[in-house]
This record gives C-alpha cells, sequence and structure tokens, in this order.
C-alpha cells in the first residue's frame, strides 16, 4: 500500500516535471527598452501573454545600457544597431533580426532655421555624448562642412555642443526655453512639442535627422534591430517568422486609434516602462519599419562604416560584423 | 620572519584572495562585457597608461577634486573656528548645517546639474557634500578640546596665542587630519559620479561612462583601478601632510 502511495507520488512527480520541462521549450523572453523600441512590441504586449502557441514574457526596461546586464536573461530583444555589433565583435552569440526604428532623431528649437550652417554661433545640446545621437549629428555637421566644438559658451563660427546624459536633465530647460536647440528623440519629441504648444514661443521640430542622414549617404538610418540569441532563432525559426509578419503592422495598429495607443501605454507600463504621450505623430516620427537584416545589411555597414571613425571603432567594437551576424530563415 | 615581513604578508594574501574571487567570479559568469577576468582589467590598463587622453582626463578630474577638497577644507576649517568662538554664528549656522548633511545626495547632484555649468557642476556638489562632514569633524574636535586644560590654562592666565598654539591645535589636529583624509577620497569619487551625469570634458567620470556605452568593461575596470589608486594617493599625501606638521609641532 505504501510503495503504491509513493509510486504514485513518483509519477505526479515526474509528470510536473515534464511538463514543466516543455512548457519551458514554449516559452520566449523579450526584453526591449522604453520608447520607440517598445512601440515594435506593443500590441503583443497588450495582447496578453500567449503568442503561436508561445508563453512570451515581455519586459520593459528604461534604457539601452540597461539591457548591457541583462544578456544573459533575453531570448529576443530590441537595441541599438550599433550596441548589437559591438556585443557580436565581443563574441556574443546574438544575430540581428531586423532592424524596426529607423531613426526618431529631430533637431529641436524655438525658431525655424532654413539650413544645418545656420546653426553656426548656436549651442546644441545633445543626449549623451559619444553615443550614436552624437555620433551622427557631428557626422551631418561635418559633411556639410560646419565647424563644431564642445564649449561652455557660443563661439563665433562654429556649432558649439553640450551634453546631458539623458533626456530627463534637459526637458525642463527645453521647455522653459533656456535652451534654444536640442537634438532628441522620440518619445521626447511629442513631450517637448505638447508641454510648449499653447505658450508664445512653442517648440518646433527643425530638422528631421534621419532625413538628413538618407539625403547625405543614400541609405536609410538604421537605429534600434530586433536581435535574437543564436541558439534560440536556430531552434525556433517558426516563431521567428511569425513575430516579424506580426511587429511589421506594429506602426499601423498604433496608429489606427487612440484606443490601441490606450492600450500600448497600459501594456509597456505593466511591463516596467513608462511612456506619457503617445500620439500618431509619435508614430510616425518614430520610423517604425521593420527590415530583414538581408535586406538591411547595405544600409546598416554605411552605418557601422561611419561609426568606425569613431572612437578607434569602440560603438561597434572595432570591425565591421562578419556575414554570420545577419540572420537569415533558410 | 622579520617583522616586516609579517607585516606585509597578511595584505598580500588578501589582495591575492580577492584576485582569485574575481577570477573565480569572472569564469563562472563568462561575458567579458559583464566581468572580465583580472588579466583583461590589465591589459587594458595597460593601453590606457600609454594613451595620452588617458592623463588629460585624470588631470582634469584631479584639478576638480582638489579645488573641491580645499575650498571644502578651508571653509570648513574657517567657520569651525568660528563658531566655537561665537555662539550666535554656530546657531545661525546650524540650519544649514543640517540642512546639507540631510539633503539626499542624488537631488544635490541634479539640482546642481540644472544650475551649473558641467565643468564646475562636480565641484559644487563635493563640496556641498564634503564640507558639512568636515565642519562637523573641526567643530567637534574643537569642543572636545579637554575642559579641564582650557580652565587651567584661564587660571594661569596664559595667553591666548600660546593657548591656541599650545592647546587647540595639538588637541584638534589628529581629528582634522582624519576628517581630511577621509574626505579627499569621498570627494573624489563624488566628483567622478557628478562627471558621469554632468558629461564633464576631459574626466574620468565622461571616460568611464564612454567605456560603458560602448561595452567595453575592461576598459571601465582598468579607469576604476585607475581613480582607486589616485584616491589612495591623495589619502598618502594627508598623512604625509599630517607627519610634517606634527614633525614641526614637535
Amino acid at each position: 500500500m505504501r510503495m503504491k502511495k509513493i509510486a504514485l507520488l513518483f509519477a505526479a512527480l515526474l509528470f510536473a516535471m515534464s511538463a514543466c520541462a516543455q512548457e519551458g521549450e514554449k516559452s520566449v523572453s523579450i526584453i526591449v527598452p522604453n520608447g520607440a523600441p517598445a512601440f515594435v512590441f506593443a500590441q503583443m504586449m497588450s495582447e496578453g501573454g500567449q503568442f503561436e502557441g508561445y508563453e512570451v514574457a515581455c519586459e520593459v526596461v528604461l534604457g539601452a545600457e540597461a539591457l548591457q546586464a541583462r544578456i544573459n536573461d533575453f531570448d529576443l530583444a530590441v537595441m541599438p544597431t550599433n550596441m548589437a555589433a559591438n556585443l557580436y565583435n565581443k563574441g556574443t552569440s546574438i544575430q540581428l533580426v531586423s532592424v524596426v526604428v529607423h531613426g526618431t532623431l529631430y533637431l529641436v528649437g524655438r525658431s525655424q532655421i532654413s539650413s544645418l550652417k545656420s546653426l553656426k554661433g548656436k549651442v546644441v545640446y545633445n543626449i549623451g555624448k559619444g553615443n550614436t545621437p552624437d555620433i551622427t549629428f557631428k557626422y551631418l555637421l561635418k559633411q556639410s562642412g560646419i565647424a563644431y566644438n564642445e564649449d561652455e559658451n557660443p563661439n563665433e563660427g562654429e556649432v558649439t555642443l553640450k551634453y546631458v546624459q539623458e533626456a530627463t536633465q534637459l526637458m525642463p530647460q527645453l521647455i522653459s526655453g533656456e535652451i534654444e536647440y536640442a537634438v532628441i528623440g522620440e518619445p521626447q519629441v511629442t513631450q517637448a512639442l505638447e508641454n510648449t504648444k499653447n505658450s508664445e514661443n512653442p517648440i518646433q521640430v527643425i530638422f528631421d535627422i534621419q532625413q538628413k542622414w538618407e539625403e547625405m549617404t543614400g541609405k536609410p538610418y538604421p537605429q534600434a534591430a530586433l536581435v535574437g540569441k543564436k541558439d534560440f532563432l536556430d531552434k525556433n525559426p517558426g516563431l521567428v517568422e511569425k513575430i516579424l509578419q506580426k511587429i511589421d503592422g506594429a506602426a499601423d495598429w498604433l496608429k489606427e486609434s487612440e484606443q490601441n495607443r490606450q492600450a500600448a501605454k497600459e501594456a509597456i507600463a505593466e511591463k516596467g516602462g513608462a511612456i506619457s504621450l503617445l500620439a500618431e505623430q509619435t508614430v510616425d516620427r518614430s520610423n517604425i519599419r521593420p527590415v530583414r537584416a538581408e535586406d538591411a545589411k547595405a544600409a546598416l555597414e554605411e552605418y557601422y562604416n561611419v561609426l568606425l571613425q569613431v572612437n578607434g571603432g569602440a560603438p561597434i567594437g572595432g570591425k565591421l560584423p562578419d556575414n554570420g551576424f545577419y540572420y537569415k530563415a533558410d | 620572519m622579520s617583522g616586516a615581513a609579517k607585516n606585509l604578508i597578511y595584505p598580500i594574501l588578501g589582495a591575492a584572495a580577492f584576485i582569485l574571487l574575481w577570477l573565480i567570479a569572472a569564469a563562472a559568469i563568462g561575458a567579458e562585457i559583464i566581468l572580465p577576468a583580472p588579466d583583461r582589467a590589465a591589459a587594458a590598463l595597460f593601453e590606457l597608461l600609454k594613451s595620452g587622453a588617458f592623463w588629460v582626463d585624470l588631470a582634469g578630474t584631479l584639478d576638480r577634486s582638489l579645488k573641491s577638497f580645499f575650498l571644502s577644507f578651508l571653509l570648513a576649517l574657517a567657520l569651525a573656528a568660528a563658531s566655537a568662538l561665537s555662539r550666535p554664528l554656530r546657531r545661525f549656522l546650524s540650519p544649514w548645517i543640517v540642512i546639507l548633511r540631510s539633503v539626499p545626495t542624488i537631488s544635490v547632484i541634479l539640482i546642481s546639474l540644472l544650475w551649473l555649468k558641467s565643468s564646475l557642476a562636480p565641484i559644487f556638489i563635493a563640496f556641498l557634500i564634503t564640507f558639512p562632514n568636515m565642519y562637523s569633524a573641526i567643530y567637534g574636535a574643537i569642543e572636545g578640546v579637554d575642559p579641564g586644560l582650557v580652565e587651567m590654562s584661564r587660571l594661569y592666565k596664559v595667553r591666548r596665542r600660546d593657548m591656541v598654539t599650545r592647546l587647540y591645535i595639538p588637541s584638534i589636529l589628529p581629528a582634522v587630519f582624519t576628517s581630511a583624509r577621509s574626505n579627499i577620497s569621498l570627494n573624489l569619487k563624488i566628483i567622478i559620479a557628478s562627471e558621469v551625469l554632468a558629461q564633464t570634458r576631459e574626466s574620468v567620470g565622461m571616460a568611464m561612462q564612454l567605456s560603458k556605452i560602448y561595452l567595453d568593461t575592461p576598459m571601465l575596470m582598468a579607469w576604476t583601478a585607475a581613480a582607486i589608486v589616485l584616491a589612495a594617493l591623495l589619502e598618502l599625501a594627508v598623512e604625509g601632510v599630517k607627519r610634517a606638521v606634527i614633525r614641526w609641532k614637535a
């Protein structure tokens, strides 16, 4: 009798364990930074934890840098394309699946100007010295033959660059008018415009940085990408394909209705992020347009070649990533 | 075994245990961008020492650190002495000190960043944090001078100047130097943290931030080692001054 009980218990235990293992196989962990990368997965997040038979665990972290400490924790993640190349070049077993965000960067300010040249003698604030928005803006200035320098006060004949570490450090001064020009990204652009739209001198979008990039290089600006662990991608090609199809509709879904945007904000907040304003224009200005790795490679290499010129190529780990970096469905 | 060797062996064992733990942890994690092995960090440090930018950044941070420290120290010394002489001044200053001591460090940092240029903010932030520490320590030391000795000096009509140089100064010196020593390295740490947030050009903080965003963790470790050495040298310098002063007094 006793033996039977033990055997039964044992069988139950085995069954529970196998169920667990099976569940473990059919799950996917996705980590995305707050902002445009989170918009890409907002619809999936708002539709609950199941997708194509997989248990989906989505998490929104507060910035791309927070991802660095979590590289062991995700199957799929959205991250800046330079970070993806850097991780790959440093031996992390990841692949770039799709470039999902084609630039969220804008030069905003109080008065319209006709060209970048008119920024001479002005101070322009940037977020994160040495980070890609800074590198990109400097590249545009350099290609336009405009001198720039980092200084406390504006100088004749050149653009003076100043830096803060994160957007929250410059928003108060930008909104109060102490800062005349700044390069910021969505969703902060929406925040700056909304907060001053009823003032005498509202903040306006002056230049679309990614559009300038495209004019100068002939290629789109590949800012952030969906990246996956190689093992996971190899084992779950079907899921990856379904996710790619799903996120193709991400921007349309967000633009469809205020109700969807509200659901997106709530889902992002529930997963650990925070989006205060999400308008239709926010989505437009975030340039959410997934392009698969093989089709995005030329644009990525154009961009990586610019990053290679900075700090000995440190932003991408010193070299162009090889072909193994680009995911290809068989 | 000689005494000197005995004194050395335990610190060496301690350092070796630290490096061993580091090696094990690095092997266990197995991801250089999270925790590089000590030899990778050491290689990065040598690379760093060879670069000209390293010395420029280090000099910038040292300069800010010394300015901030001397501002805090001299003001703390002057105000503590003045407070000891004048009760109204002491009472007048007390709410300032209480506020400065209890305001959260991060508030000081965030508010200063709004007000000041990126090259000045770190100096001001470190000043606001170390000044009340040193003021309280020095004032406490003056108050703590043996009241019996003070009373006796008064009874024997010792000249005021002699009371200061023979009684007060020798009594408070150890506490002043202890406080200076711990605050000079605290000051450096706050300066570096503030430089990260203020994005100060030519600074150790900015260099650390760049290594972080470029996922160059060995370089971040190398900068950390450089900052530790700098803090130790600053503390040693205070210790050296202390010895010189005590010898001169004696």
